[in-house]
C-alpha cells in the first residue's frame, strides 16, 4: 500500500489496512419510558443525519401484537428521535456508533 | 490538527481520530447457540450486557434466519431459527487494556481512554454494508427488502449481521414470518435485509431502523468453515 495504516495480528494476518471501513463506539444508554405513539429526542454531540452515524435501539417491553410497526429511529443534526409505535409504553436501550 | 493522530482510509472515511472520544469496535470471541429455541436469552452465556451483537448462521445449509425474539431479552428466532455463531462487537475502551511492549496505542486527548491498541487487536470487523430497514426493492408476496451480495471469492462464513436491534420471529405456523430482519442465502451469496410482516398476506413495514453487515478478519477456524 502506498499510504495509510496497516495493522497485523499476532499471527501475521492483516486486520486493518488503508481501505478498511471500521466502526467506533460513541455513546449508549437507556431512555426514559416513552408512551406509545410518542417520541423522545436524545442529544449527541456532533451527531448528523448521514450514513456515518448509526443508532441501534432495543425495546425493553414486548409490543402488544406481532404486526405492529415497533419503533422508528430518525436522525437529525445534533440528536436522534425514537418513536414508540409498539402499542405499549416502553423504555429503549440505545447504542450510537460512528463509521466515518 | 495541532497534535494527536488521525487515520483516514482511501475513501476519505475516518478510521481513528484522537480528537474524538470514539474507541475502535472490534470482533470479540466467537460463541455458538443452537436453534430453534423459544425465548432463550441470546446470547445464552458470555454476553457482557451492553455490547453490540454480531451474528450469522453457524452452517451454510438449513434455515438461515437471524434475529432476536420479542420481549426485551436477546433471543433466537422462536421456531426454525438457524444455529447461530455470534460475537460481541466490542469497544477497546471497555477492555481495561494495559498495553506493553510494542505497537501503536492511541489515547483520547485527555489521555484517559484507549481509543485503539494495535497490539491488542486480534480480530477486526470491517463494515461492508449499512443503511436502514425501510426497504427499497421487492413487494407483494416477497415484501420489502434490500439485498447485500457477498463476495463469492471470500469465505462467506466471515460475514456477520448486527443483530442488536432486530426483532424477529419465524414459523409459529409454518408459513408465518414476523419481522424477519436478516435472511442468509449462501446458495446465491446474498443476505437479505427485510422489512415486512407475513401471516396470511405480506404487509410491508417501512420501519426506520438501522442495519449493518460486517466482515470479520482473522476470526480463526470458527469462521473459515464455509470455504
Amino acid at each position: 500500500m502506498s499510504y495509510g495504516l496497516q495493522v497485523f495480528a499476532s499471527n501475521g494476518t492483516e486486520i486493518l489496512n488503508g481501505s478498511s471501513r471500521v466502526t467506533r463506539s460513541v455513546t449508549s444508554g437507556t431512555t426514559a419510558t416513552i408512551n406509545t405513539g410518542n417520541s423522545l429526542d436524545v442529544t449527541v454531540a456532533d451527531f448528523a443525519n448521514d450514513d456515518t452515524w448509526k443508532v441501534f435501539t432495543s425495546a425493553n417491553n414486548m409490543p402488544n401484537s406481532f404486526n405492529v410497526r415497533l419503533q422508528d429511529v430518525t436522525k437529525h443534526s445534533g440528536y436522534f428521535k425514537i418513536t414508540n409505535n409498539m402499542g405499549v409504553n416502553s423504555s429503549f436501550d440505545y447504542i450510537v456508533v460512528r463509521s466515518g | 490538527m495541532a497534535y494527536g493522530i488521525c487515520v483516514v482510509n482511501d475513501s476519505g472515511q475516518t478510521v481513528i481520530d484522537s480528537r474524538r472520544d470514539e474507541s475502535l469496535l472490534y470482533a470479540g470471541t466467537a460463541n455458538t447457540m443452537t436453534g430453534p429455541n423459544i425465548n432463550p436469552t441470546f446470547p445464552a452465556t458470555g454476553w457482557t450486557g451492553s455490547s453490540l451483537i454480531l451474528a450469522r448462521p453457524q452452517a451454510s445449509t438449513g434455515n438461515q434466519v437471524i434475529g432476536r425474539g420479542f420481549g426485551g431479552t436477546w433471543a433466537q428466532t422462536q421456531v426454525s431459527g438457524a444455529d447461530t455463531t455470534w460475537r460481541e462487537l466490542r469497544a477497546q475502551s471497555d477492555d481495561s487494556l494495559t498495553p506493553s511492549g510494542y505497537g501503536l496505542v492511541i489515547y483520547n486527548d485527555a489521555g484517559t481512554e484507549i481509543l485503539m491498541s494495535a497490539n491488542d487487536l486480534e480480530a477486526t470487523a470491517e463494515l461492508v454494508a449499512t443503511g436502514k430497514f425501510n426497504g427499497s426493492t421487492g413487494t407483494g408476496s416477497e415484501g420489502l427488502y434490500h439485498v447485500f451480495n457477498m463476495d463469492p471469492a471470500l469465505d462467506q462464513g466471515r460475514y456477520y449481521v448486527l443483530a442488536t436491534n432486530t426483532i424477529s420471529m419465524f414459523g409459529v405456523k409454518p408459513t408465518w414470518q414476523l419481522h424477519i430482519d436478516y435472511k442468509f442465502d449462501y446458495t446465491n451469496s446474498q443476505i437479505r435485509i427485510q422489512n415486512y410482516y407475513y401471516e396470511t398476506v405480506t404487509i410491508d413495514q417501512s420501519r426506520d431502523m438501522e442495519y449493518a453487515i460486517f466482515y470479520v478478519r482473522n476470526g480463526g477456524t470458527a469462521d473459515d468453515n464455509f470455504a
